[in-house]
């Protein structure tokens, strides 16, 4: 997983099946320069810090188990981070 | 997943057997993401009809090969997965500037703060100027 | 994937097991990197071509034990814009 903050939102009615009336946030990528798409099933705050799943394991986010490998999804995040000590 | 803009189509009749049928479209990303392979562009696999000057997201990697059907080994790294309809910063975003691919900041970005690509890469065609085939 | 030009050929008198008899091509990207990726479709100088990149597309179409993460998947008829 890796860590970022969320700066915005994007819209987008029309996606690929099965993805519908998911929520698609923009984030920022902590002490990298990289900004993603990831899916957000959480309701994450403009600004949260957030800990977001990449790669193949992403799609376990929006549905855990073995039948999820159509899912067209990179990212998503799996923790609305409330704080951590450094 | 990254945002990007379609900016053309590919043709290809000699290819990998799993590119067959499949409809290719050239996306300039929209935001720096730190490609394995930076040029300015990437081409994805378009499955659900999207028109060039469109925004969109694309999904990149292994997920991207899945989703469009197991059974068949596919040399697919991404796929358009959605079509935009609005994009909207956060006021509450830090003070980080955005990175935006080639200087070209979209619309939605035009009050945003702004840094070049680091290297600089010019890459990538112009886009399509007319309507693009079908 | 990403799109290139074919600007010639790589060959190698040592090299590692995997790349025997192998057709390395010298891929310009529309940013002027240049690459070197694995050819199995038969593209010649010139050809602008689409190349796919990562492990896991290695091991799909040259097999796992080729090192060289580039593969050619296509060679282009035509791009819009051109």
């Amino acid at each position: 997983m890796i860590r970022g903050r969320v700066i915005g939102s994007v819209w987008a009615t029309r996606k690929v099946a099965k993805l519908d009336g998911q929520r698609l946030v923009l984030v920022a990528v902590d002490r990298a320069d990289r900004v993603i798409v990831a899916y957000d099933t959480l309701d994450a705050r403009e600004g949260q810090t957030v800990l977001v799943a990449v790669g193949s394991g992403a799609r376990n986010v929006l549905k855990a188990g073995p039948d999820n490998r159509e899912l067209c999804c990179d990212a998503a995040i799996a923790v609305l981070v409330d704080g951590q000590e450094s | 997943m990254i945002l990007g803009r379609v900016i053309g189509e590919v043709w290809a009749t000699r290819k990998h057997a799993a590119l067959s049928g499949r409809k290719l479209v050239i996306v300039r990303p929209t935001l720096w993401y730190a490609p394995a392979v930076d040029c300015g562009h990437l081409v994805a696999v378009d499955s659900i009809g999207v028109d060039v000057g469109q925004e969109v997201v694309v999904c990149l990697g292994a997920p991207a090969r899945r989703s469009l059907g197991e059974g068949v080994n596919q040399p697919i790294e991404a796929a358009v997965m959605a079509i935009v309809d609005r994009v909207e910063l956060s006021a509450d975003r830090g003070q980080r500037p955005l990175t935006f691919v080639d200087g070209h900041a979209p619309n939605w970005a035009e009050n945003a703060e702004r840094e070049a690509v680091p290297n600089s890469v010019a890459g990538g065609p112009e886009p399509s100027q007319g309507s693009g085939q079908q | 994937m990403f799109l290139g030009t074919v600007r010639g050929a790589v060959w190698g008198a040592r090299h590692a097991a995997g790349l025997d008899g192998a057709k390395l091509l010298l891929v310009e990207t529309a940013a002027g990197h240049t690459i070197v990726a694995y050819d199995q479709l038969g593209a010649g100088p010139h050809d602008r071509v689409l190349v796919a990149h990562g492990s896991r597309v290695r091991d799909l179409t040259i097999g796992p034990t080729i090192p060289c993460k580039d593969v050619v998947v296509a060679i282009v008829d035509g791009t819009d814009p051109p």
